[in-house]
């Protein structure tokens, strides 16, 4: 039988999980408004931030009390500290989403860009970051974890070529400029999207091994 | 070890039950009654004794001394085997045929002895006892009788011995004993060889079940032949079979279910009491990709959706209301892959509820309904626009009959304009509807590539001049043959190539070239536009579907060009697609089509030259 202890670790997994569904949900949204330029959907995703930031602050309660009401040892410990560390970065994967969105909303209403392949693999790059580590935290599947480091610097190059591109598009195209610029900022929104993937799964290497990898977890 | 209520125990308890029932008891009353009798006996005899000898005594007359006496007595006595013994009033011994005559001075006084007491009292004394002297039994008998001669009035007393009698007793009733202890102990063994035999009867048939219970299949059980045990054997042996039947009914039908279970397309999920995964088929691992399905993780794990999630607790928080026993849900797992999810709480009486989640994918029914609600929307919006303008135009003309020439006769013309952009949709879309209709391929025969792409090109000169788009025309200079129909493949490659001058930028090229391969040849068509972003490409080639609607309607195509394309081509065993952005630029895109090779038609080379002079002209 479970215990009381258990179930309330059984719930703050829940909730994670919880803000993590909404966290990925807000980044795709964002990211279908922005190619499809649906400006509702974007509306839609700003409007949601809310829900998430509420979790995070729930999350945040929860830890404290089991920390103080509990005292959790070793791996409980770790879990509980971790979470606290995803819901952070959850929280922001949502506000990056946010960012997008509202790009979304300025470019869908102006003519659009020629398409951007780097961009679309940008997206599913750090789409597939976020998918990857949500299932390495179920499954504390500490490898699955590394790959997702490992995908980190994927996305950095990413940034630059759309960077690259969006540069040398605009020394021809002047009146696109402004366009090009919100488009460069979404993409370092989705590099920044990706930096918090790998920060959640640094955090769950802490939690299933117990060593800190942060800013190195690439190796 | 002995447990009182162990079978041989309670077996050997009701034996020796039985044992003092019928013989112990019987043989002791027979023992007590046998004594009694001879005990009776042996008195009525000693008393019929003392008589004669009283008899004898009267009959002698008077003896000469007691010397005479003594013999006499003696004579008698040693003849018949008892003891005489003669006493006067006072207890005092007169004579006894036991001893001298000197020595019964020394007997001592005989007056308190019982018999005695009772012969004194006038009765015939009678009584069985030790005697004083030997130690052993006798019966002793004694009676008063009148004196004779010098004998005194006294008391006769014979002594006959008892003991020989009481030994053979005696010795009967220990045999009796003996026999019956025998009897008890012999029992013992008896039982337990008897028990031991019981108990490999037994333990075969405990053998017999245990197989029966341990083994799927279920044999004839075999036994030991045993009258007494054969009813137990055979019913046995039918329980076995019907359990046997049973087994096989309940595992066919288990298979069965496992197979249904296990083949449906739809994907399911059982959940216990406490919202754990129990059990999961095959299709819904398709469905869950967030890793392992893992029994007793909770749906939120292997599907990452909150509502499923929240809709489980909810119902197995519920109480039992009609109302809160089934649920459903429509959520988006992944981008378009939709799924109905019903989810049906099973309770049975005194049981932990159980949840049944089923997943059914309706992403196929959503695109459909999605492309039927584009294409009414896109129809009714194509043939309102230029019907707006003539129902202006016509409009305008009525009001003022006074019209002036000119400006009537440019309001007619756009009227007519607008009527025959409507003449080319109906068309197209009647045209649309026939190449659906048409499930089998077409008729086809080997038909030029480059001949039709030379009619193709003709019709889009004049809109190419105008842009300055050039044809870079990369086939081979003797054409290519496909299997296909001459017209229908003009047309194939008139829409595509207006589709690319119109979008291509002024001044540029589009490139047409050709890839053979074994059975089907690729010829693809790009051009230099702004491309088509990833989303759209997957509908651009449905009815009216258009990237930026504003665009397109002044160009005046019907936007069902790439939709007539693409049946053409499927009814001729070919494929259609699309790819953009051009590789290794960000811009461009590709159309590919392909058709079946076809060998060419003997004797015409010649008009293959000519097509080949043909196609290279257009170059320029």
């Amino acid at each position: 039988m479970e215990t009381r202890f258990q179930q309330e670790m059984r719930q703050l997994k829940m909730t994670i999980l919880q803000m993590a569904a909404l966290s990925e949900t807000a980044l795709k949204k964002a990211l279908q408004a922005l190619f499809e330029r649906n400006i509702p959907l974007a509306d839609d995703v700003v409007a949601r931030d809310q829900e998430i930031n509420l979790l995070e602050v729930a999350v945040d309660r929860h830890c404290l009390r089991l920390l103080a009401l509990e005292q959790p040892m070793a791996r409980d410990l770790r879990f509980i500290i971790g979470c606290m560390r995803i819901a952070v970065d959850l929280e922001r994967v949502a506000d990056q989403a946010v960012n997008v969105a509202q790009r979304a909303q300025f470019l869908g209403a102006r003519p659009p860009l020629p398409p951007n392949p780097a961009l679309e693999q940008l997206a599913a790059t750090a789409l597939d970051m976020l998918s990857s580590v949500i299932s390495a935290f179920i499954n504390e599947n500490v490898s699955q974890a590394a790959d997702v480091c490992q995908m980190d610097d994927n996305a950095d190059e990413l940034n630059v070529k759309v960077l690259k591109d969006l540069l040398d598009y605009m020394v021809n195209e002047v009146p696109a400029v402004e366009r090009s610029v919100q488009t460069i900022i979404a993409a370092r929104c989705l590099e920044r999207a990706a930096d918090q993937a790998t920060n959640i799964a640094e955090s769950i290497i802490f939690i299933v091994k117990g060593v800190n990898v942060k800013h190195h977890c690439e190796q | 070890m002995f447990k009182l209520s162990s079978l041989r125990v309670r077996l050997i308890g009701i034996l020796w039950g039985f044992l003092v029932l019928c013989v112990v008891l019987p043989c002791w009353r027979m023992y007590g009654d046998v004594h009694e009798k001879i005990v009776i006996e042996a008195k009525a005899r000693a008393v019929d004794d003392l008589n004669l000898v009283h008899w004898l005594l009267k009959q002698h007359g008077a003896f000469e001394g007691l010397p005479q006496l003594q013999s006499w007595a003696v004579g008698i006595a040693e003849s018949q085997g008892f003891r005489i013994t003669y006493l006067d009033d006072s207890g005092k011994v007169i004579f006894d045929s036991l001893f001298a005559p000197d020595e019964i001075p020394q007997l001592g006084e005989f007056g308190t002895r019982p018999e005695i007491l009772q012969a004194r009292r006038g009765e015939v004394g009678v009584i069985v006892r030790l005697s004083t002297l030997t130690q052993r039994e006798h019966i002793f008998v004694a009676k008063q009788v009148e004196g004779a001669g010098d004998l005194p009035a006294g008391i006769l007393r014979l002594a006959v011995p008892f003991w020989q009698t009481n030994r053979a007793l005696d010795a009967l009733s220990r045999g009796l004993n003996l026999s019956v202890l025998l009897a008890f102990l012999g029992m013992i063994p008896a039982v337990l060889l008897w028990r031991r035999e019981l108990g490999k009867s037994m333990k075969k048939f405990v053998e017999a079940t245990e197989r029966v219970s341990a083994q799927d299949e279920v044999h004839a059980l075999r036994f030991p032949d045993d009258d007494e045990l054969q009813p137990l054997a055979e019913a046995l042996n039918h329980m076995a079979r019907q359990i046997g039947e049973r087994f096989r009914i309940m595992r066919e039908e288990k298979e069965q279910l496992e197979a249904v279970f296990e083949g449906m397309q739809e994907g399911v999920m059982v959940l216990d009491s406490r919202g754990r995964i129990r059990r999961t088929n095959r299709s819904l691992s398709a469905i869950a990709t967030r890793g392992p399905i893992t029994i007793g993780r909770q749906p939120m794990e292997v599907l990452m959706n909150y509502e499923i999630q929240e809709a489980c607790e909810r119902l197995l928080g519920a109480r039992d209301e009609e109302s809160s026993k089934r649920v459903n849900l429509q959520v988006e797992l992944e981008r378009e892959r939709t799924y109905d999810v019903n989810i049906v709480k099973l309770q049975e009486a005194g049981k932990e509820p159980v949840l049944i989640i089923v997943f059914h994918n309706i992403s196929e029914l959503k695109r459909l309904e999605k492309v039927r609600q584009d294409f009414v929307a896109n129809v009714s919006h194509e043939l309102r626009t230029p019907l707006t303008s003539v129902k202006g135009y016509t409009e305008t003309l009525l009001a003022d009959p006074q019209f002036d020439k000119e400006p009537a006769a440019s309001f007619l013309r756009t009227i007519l304009r607008n009527t025959n952009h409507m003449v080319m949709i109906v068309d197209d879309l009647l045209k649309l509807a026939r190449l659906e209709a048409r499930d089998q391929r077409m008729e086809s025969s080997p038909v030029n590539a480059l001949e039709a792409l030379g009619v193709a090109w003709k019709s889009c000169e004049a809109m190419a001049e105008a842009k300055r788009v050039r044809l870079e025309n990369r086939m081979p200079p003797e054409g290519v043959y496909v299997q296909a129909d001459m017209d229908r493949l003009v047309q194939v490659f008139r829409n595509l190539l207006e589709n690319a001058v119109k979008y291509s930028p002024e001044g540029e090229a589009i490139t047409i070239s050709c890839e053979e391969g074994d059975s089907l040849c690729t010829f693809s068509v790009q051009d230099n536009g702004m491309g088509i972003p990833a989303h759209h490409q997957q509908r651009i080639f449905e009815r009216f579907y258009r990237i930026e609607r504003h665009r397109d309607r002044e160009s005046g195509s019907t936007g069902l060009g790439l939709a007539i394309c693409r049946h053409i081509i499927l009814n001729f065993g070919g494929q259609l697609w699309l790819q953009s952005p051009n590789p290794g630029v960000l811009r461009g895109s590709t159309f590919f089509f392909s058709l079946p090779k076809a060998a060419p038609p003997s004797g015409i080379e010649n008009r293959a030259h000519e097509g080949a002079d043909n196609g290279s002209s257009l170059e320029g």
